[in-house]
């Protein structure tokens, strides 16, 4: 009899447990596959739990070998440090935007900059916008929604964000394979 | 003694297992992993790798993404300093085209070029349907000199052939051989496109809209009387022009009903001050389109759809119009009667206090169509841009003010 009390719960426990895990859909979606160049790093610094938190418009020493946790401000109340250059309804006014500076990149190439939610990113330096190599996205990726090229110059980098649908996010920046 | 485990915990444990396995729901579950060399095993997979493969445009930083960009409804999200966002830059960084880029989400539901049993023109893509099919259409860009610049198919199938996931995914969904042939090649990457276009990416129908057709959402009194103006043929009356599924509210509503008009645009002139047209250079639209051959079709453009609408200005085929409610202004006063005559620049814009500026092309005003629309209040034009906002995409919902 206590027997079979106790597999009732069990099952019951693992009912509600499969209940619980099939009435969350949007998690059962998740797919990194299909990035056009290796992001394998920046899913992995984005779901490790050492990332570095900073507010909007911090100045970092270097380049940080791990996520960078970005607090952003609603966009119609910050002023990123160079123009964007995206039409203004591609960014939204009800959006989070912000930025974060590297004090000096080790040396020049090609970097990957990857940011965990939608929105835009930018790299700037010497106070112009660096025109991307190449992007790449997954809206179905959770950890990285994409990830974008730049060749960049050794010295001073802004890394900008706009339009965030969320107040905080994750951003990786490393030397492209 | 050996215990059976139950038989009802084990179903259920080891469907928890599948599923955790399945979804990567808890944290023992093993994420998905990025790859450096993406499967390219369906078409809709190698179309979408083509649609953002940069090494397709002349100097290989431009791809369809550049100006079809997903995270706007597949528009052109650059403002590009004095051009505001009217035309788009080509790959070179220094020509600009003529006309706005339109969207590509919800482009594959028009209808093939053709001309009507009443000799009208219909369906087909760019502003002047010149091109037959999306097929036809995703072929354009990668040639066009001031778009990505490809001097001809010949140099566009060597990029293919440059890379090893092309050159292995190409025969297998097209035949071996087909990368030898040029025009076999060049039709094959852009049914690839084609197929990637056609994808849900593109066409969602998960808007405010949608989901209050579904039952999912209630529109707000404001998004409603909009609606109710927009389908009123006494009204708004946008369904008119603006409904490919007839009169009334139906689901997968792509809201263009693919005909070509003049509604009188004017020419963008600070566009052709920047791009360098030639003086006196006039966009007759779809009379330059030799399937369109023939009298009155000068000025006309085809008639656009408005998913996504609030957030890809500018408008009109020149990109003239910054706000969707000059776009809404213009209808409702941009011509005016005359001594029975329809000429534009009779009545103000009550947006600007100016005159309405000519229609660059004089022609075949369709001043019939303009007539049927009404002043609307402000109250009723704020209304029906309420509505026009529930026609954009979940995802960009975010972007909407």
């Amino acid at each position: 009899m206590k027997h079979a009390a106790r597999k009732a719960n069990t099952t019951t426990f693992l009912a509600i447990a499969l209940l619980g895990a099939m009435a969350i859909p949007a998690a059962a979606q998740e797919d990194c596959t299909g990035f056009s160049f290796p992001v394998e790093t920046e899913i992995a610094w984005m779901k490790a739990a050492d990332s570095e938190s900073v507010e909007a418009g911090a100045k970092l020493p270097g380049l940080p070998a791990k996520a960078v946790t970005l607090k952003l401000k609603m966009t119609r109340d910050i002023a990123l440090p160079v123009k964007s250059g995206r039409k203004k309804q591609a960014i939204g006014g009800g959006t989070y935007s912000g930025w974060f500076e590297i004090a000096s990149l080790p040396k020049g190439g090609v970097y990957q900059i990857s940011l965990s939610h939608d929105g835009w990113i930018d790299a700037a330096q010497n106070g112009e916008l660096v025109q991307s190599q190449t992007f790449s996205g997954r809206p179905a990726c959770k950890a990285v929604r994409k990830s974008v090229r730049y060749e960049l110059g050794a010295g001073p980098l802004t890394v900008q964000v706009a339009g965030s649908p969320v107040e905080t996010v994750k951003v990786t920046i490393r030397e492209a394979n | 003694m050996r215990r059976r485990p139950p038989r009802a915990t084990a179903r259920i444990a080891a469907a928890l297992a599948g599923l955790t396995l399945a979804t990567g729901l808890f944290p023992a579950a093993p994420l998905a992993q990025s790859t450096a060399q993406p499967s390219l095993g369906t078409l809709e997979k190698l179309g979408r790798a083509l649609f953002g493969d940069r090494n397709l445009s002349a100097n290989r930083r431009q791809s369809c993404v550049s100006c079809h960009s997903p995270d706007l409804a597949f528009t052109d999200p650059k403002e590009l300093g004095k051009i505001e966002g009217a035309v788009s830059v080509g790959a070179d960084g220094r020509s600009f085209g003529d006309r706005n880029s339109p969207s590509a989400s919800y482009a594959s539901f028009a209808p093939e070029f053709r001309i009507s049993e009443g000799g009208e023109p219909v369906g087909g893509f760019f502003w002047d349907g010149r091109a037959r099919t999306l097929e036809e259409q995703a072929g354009g860009p990668p040639l066009n000199p001031v778009e990505m610049g490809m001097p001809d198919k010949q140099s566009v199938v060597a990029r293919l052939k440059e890379n090893p996931r092309y050159v292995e995914a190409f025969p297998a969904f097209f035949g071996t051989g087909v990368l030898d042939d040029t025009e076999q090649a060049y039709a094959a990457m852009t049914k690839a496109i084609a197929v990637y276009e056609r994808a849900s990416d593109f066409a969602p129908f998960d808007s405010k809209y949608d989901r209050s057709l579904r039952g999912e959402a209630m529109l707000t009194g404001a998004e409603a009387m909009g609606r109710d103006l927009f389908f009123s043929p006494g009204r708004g009356n946008c369904g008119a022009c603006h409904l490919s599924n007839g009169p009334g509210a139906a689901e997968k509503e792509v809201f263009s009903g693919f005909k070509y008009y003049n509604i009188g645009t004017p020419a963008n002139r600070n566009v052709r001050a920047l791009n360098g047209s030639k003086p006196g250079f006039v966009d007759v639209g779809l009379a330059a389109n030799p399937a369109a051959s023939g009298a009155g079709h000068d000025g006309k453009f085809r008639v656009p759809g408005l998913r996504n609408v609030a957030i890809t200005g500018p408008y009109m085929h020149n990109g003239i119009f910054k706000e969707l409610r000059t776009v809404l202004l213009f209808h409702q006063q941009g011509l005016s009667s005359a001594e029975g005559a329809w000429v534009m620049g009779v009545r103000l814009n009550s947006f600007t206090g100016h005159l309405w500026d000519a229609p660059e092309v004089h022609a075949n005003l369709a001043a019939g169509n303009l007539k049927a629309v009404p002043a609307l209040s402000e109250s009723e034009n704020a209304a029906l841009i309420a509505f026009l906002k529930t026609l954009t995409d979940k995802r960009h919902e975010r972007l909407l003010d």
